[in-house]
């Protein structure tokens, strides 16, 4: 009789994940919520690439941070939902490896000796360019495809990004054959580059990965969690560090430190477990002092809103592309 | 007992009865009777008000002792306590307009940074000091190690 219950168990949970991955592919290969005609083929191309795509390559990062420019590069290695990611020799994160698949991300630090599990990035970069696609088919940013460049060696078209009154927000530079993103540039609102990746080198038919390149298991590293970073964060500070419950759909990402105007500022970073629409990507922050809620509200747009609670003289706001009830739930659910 | 009476009778002991029946009768007078009375009233009266103030001074003394000794044991601690949590309780933020423009830069940012960063760095682990320090020889590991 047990052995009757798990096997239906077992059998509810794939019939569970089949719909699931099934509901995945009809959103993405035939597009049945966007309505293709008004966005770019190369960009559902790229989007197309994000679950199939096997290449491995080498690539430059560049961005600006707190008004110092910061490089460095990346070795590559896709299959699919899978990446390896390890930096060259004489990087400053030489020997560190990131290994992900759609079920989480390690991330290990030699140094430390440890092991960072993560949730996926995978997804959420990707909800980024569905979220594009959905403010393109709201008429809220505007997508046009050029002549792209040869990166890589390779020929690339790009896709033009723009806010709604013309200002170019993104270039995304694609082989079209493949669909891979070899080249992305972000600009600033006035016009300025903020951030850039672009490969330097690509391999879009290597042979057949071994699967263990997507594994990293290592006896004698302590893993940790974000979590346990977090309480490590802050032992002595003047944070609490209250997180969103499990139930909450939002899994805790990186937490970190910072001071605005000079109030101390406890940030942390929270992804959705799964895709969505509304943008994965919260954040919540602590705050020592008391800040009125109507200061938040001020700066509420279309694209980002904010909920506060005040307690104990700390003020918890939670910033995100979701709706004012729901931030306000996720706000209430802090503990 | 007749020798006894016979020295007595002597001329020399008469002499000096007859000096000693000689010498002025002094009675002490009422005035310094009087004075002598006040200055004993007065010395008692004295001693018996140290007695008293000494019967309460010494319960009020101990009780005093005990109260500070209790004030400092239980009263200044909290007090104490309380003043700290006072002080500690953050006061309203100094410019909160600034803040609430920096919460939701700092949300902007990491943001788009997954736009940048996709499954690798995002600049907030690339520009993180901790997550720079290079491999020591000790951590160095080969593919063997690593179970590859």
């Amino acid at each position: 009789m047990r052995f009757v219950a798990l096997a239906l168990v077992l059998l509810g949970g794939l019939v569970s994940a089949g719909a699931q991955t099934g509901a995945r592919h009809l959103q993405f290969d035939d597009g049945p919520a966007h309505n293709k005609s008004q966005v770019p083929g190369l960009l559902w191309q790229a989007i197309h690439s994000a679950h199939h795509a096997h290449y491995s390559g080498e690539k430059t990062v560049q961005f600006l941070h707190n008004g110092k420019s910061f490089s460095h590069e990346e070795l590559v290695y896709r299959d699919g939902v899978k990446t390896r990611i390890e930096f060259p020799a004489g990087s400053h994160f030489a020997g560190q490896v990131i290994v992900e698949d759609a079920n989480g991300r390690k991330h290990y630090f030699p140094d430390r000796n440890e092991v960072v599990v993560l949730p996926p990035r995978r997804e959420e970069s990707l909800d980024r360019l569905l979220r594009l696609v959905d403010r393109a088919k709201q008429g809220k940013v505007g997508l046009a495809v050029a002549s792209g460049q040869r990166i890589a060696g390779l020929l690339t078209s790009q896709v033009v990004v723009s806010d709604e009154s013309g200002n170019v927000t993104q270039r995304i530079y694609i082989e079209p054959k493949s669909g891979v993103v070899l080249k992305r540039e972000l600009f600033e609102a006035g016009g300025s580059r903020w951030g850039a990746f672009e490969y330097s080198q690509v391999d879009l038919n290597p042979p057949p990965f071994d699967p263990s390149l997507f594994q990293f298991e290592r006896r004698g590293v302590r893993t940790v969690t974000p979590k346990d970073l977090l309480r490590k964060l802050v032992v002595g500070k003047e944070f609490v560090g209250v997180s969103l419950p499990p139930s909450s759909g939002y899994l805790l990402e990186e937490s970190r430190l910072d001071k605005i105007d000079g109030t101390p500022v406890l940030i942390e970073s929270y992804v959705k477990k799964g895709e969505t629409k509304e943008g994965s990507k919260l954040s919540v922050f602590e705050i020592s002092g008391t800040v009125e809620p109507s200061q938040f509200a001020r700066f509420s747009r279309n694209d980002f809103h904010a909920a506060s609670i005040q307690k104990d003289g700390k003020t918890y706001v939670v910033v995100g592309s979701l709706g004012l009830d729901s931030l306000n739930q996720l706000a209430q659910s802090l503990n | 007992m007749s020798e006894l009476d016979g020295k007595l009778a002597s001329s020399s002991q008469q002499t000096v009865a007859r000096l000693v029946k000689a010498l002025p009768e002094e009675t002490p007078s009422m005035l310094w009777r009087s004075t002598l009375n006040e200055a004993l009233l007065a010395q008692s009266t004295r001693a018996q008000r140290k007695r008293l103030i000494w019967r309460f001074a010494r319960p009020t003394v101990g009780l005093s002792l005990a109260c500070v000794l209790a004030v400092a044991v239980f009263v200044l601690p909290v007090s104490r306590h309380s003043q700290a949590g006072l002080r500690d309780t953050p006061p309203a933020v100094s410019s909160p307009d600034s803040l609430a423009a920096g919460l939701f830069q700092i949300h902007r940012d990491d943001v788009r940074a997954v736009d940048l960063a996709g499954t690798g760095l995002n600049p907030i682990e690339a520009t993180d000091e901790q997550s720079k320090a290079p491999a020591t020889s000790q951590d160095d590991y080969s593919e063997s190690d690593l179970d590859l």
